[in-house]
């Protein structure tokens, strides 16, 4: 399977456009589910700062110099189209729903897990959330969020921490041994 | 205040965290990738067509005022010839050495050809170098 370092190689200097397309595959769901934490479901919106992201990626793919992974340096671009937004708009946004999977899930007990995960994170803070979904289920680094959201590294720790304590409760029952 | 079952404490942790890590079903492509290429602006070549024809032109009018200057292709064959008598003076004077190389003017001359591109081309290959390697 072709890296994602060669496919930038060949975006960059070859000006490649299916090279830069598979990228776009490969990485629009991350972006876009990024976005639509920060954007508290509006999925629309979503897609349209996640769109503005891949442009500007394009654009700017001289100055991703490989030291950070590049999914990494995608979700630093779209939190900042996201704060771009937001000082225009300068509105708050009602949150409306946790965020949706587009297609069906699978029935089963993952299902199951994923209704109650998502059902005990609505009890958490936007900024909970957003950490648990960078933490978890991006796998970034503590100071990888930090330096992405700007935030101190020790709010970052504060967020997960709390965050975690809220859902011990509710996802007790998954526990088989209680 | 402490669990008595620090084991059980611990492999608590251990499923929250493996719970929390249950990945979000991936958003389906459903066209978007396609927009997005879609809304690239066209590729540098395309922008500027005149570009590339002038550049041919350019290299045309190079070569056939060349070809003039030296006298044709019988002008072509004295001038290879006198570069051939000079690259092997240069040979000889280098001493042994080159003895020890494919003929003096094609190792001189590659080694050149080497040196020129690495030069013209050092900031591509810098970058390129940056980006699989870090």
């Amino acid at each position: 399977m072709t890296t994602d370092a060669e496919l930038i190689a060949r975006s960059r200097f070859d000006d490649d456009r299916a090279a830069f397309g598979e990228l776009v595959r490969r990485h629009q769901s991350a972006v876009r589910q990024f976005l639509r934490h920060l954007t508290r479901g509006d999925a629309a919106l979503a897609d349209d700062l996640a769109q503005e992201t891949f442009l500007q990626a394009h654009r700017s793919l001289a100055r991703f110099q490989g030291g950070s992974q590049f999914p990494t340096w995608l979700l630093g671009i779209a939190h900042n189209h996201w704060r771009n937004h937001r000082r225009r708009q300068r509105d708050t946004v009602e949150y409306t729903e946790a965020t949706a999977p587009a297609t069906e899930a699978p029935a089963g007990r993952l299902v199951e897990l994923r209704h109650d995960l998502a059902a005990a994170m609505s009890a958490l803070s936007a900024d909970e959330r957003l950490a648990l979904h960078l933490g978890y289920q991006r796998g970034l680094a503590h100071g990888e969020i930090a330096a992405l959201l700007d935030w101190p590294l020790g709010t970052v720790k504060t967020h997960l921490a709390r965050a975690k304590e809220k859902l011990r409760q509710p996802l007790a029952a998954w526990n088989p041994q209680t | 205040m402490e669990s008595p079952d620090l084991n059980a404490s611990a492999s608590d942790e251990a499923r929250l965290d493996r719970f929390l890590r249950t990945t979000e079903v991936p958003l389906d492509d459903a066209g978007f990738s396609d927009r997005v290429l879609a809304a690239l602006p066209p590729p540098v070549a395309e922008r500027s067509p005149r570009r590339r024809q002038i550049c041919l032109a350019a290299a045309a009018v190079g070569i056939a005022f060349a070809a003039v200057r030296i006298g044709g292709l019988a002008g072509w064959h004295d001038l290879t010839s006198t570069v051939d008598r000079q690259l092997a003076a240069v040979q000889a004077a280098t001493g042994p050495a080159l003895a020890q190389l494919p003929p003096g003017n094609l190792s001189l001359a590659l080694g050149i050809t080497a040196l020129s591109l690495a030069y013209a081309f050092r900031s591509t290959l810098k970058a390129r170098w940056s980006v699989y390697f870090g």
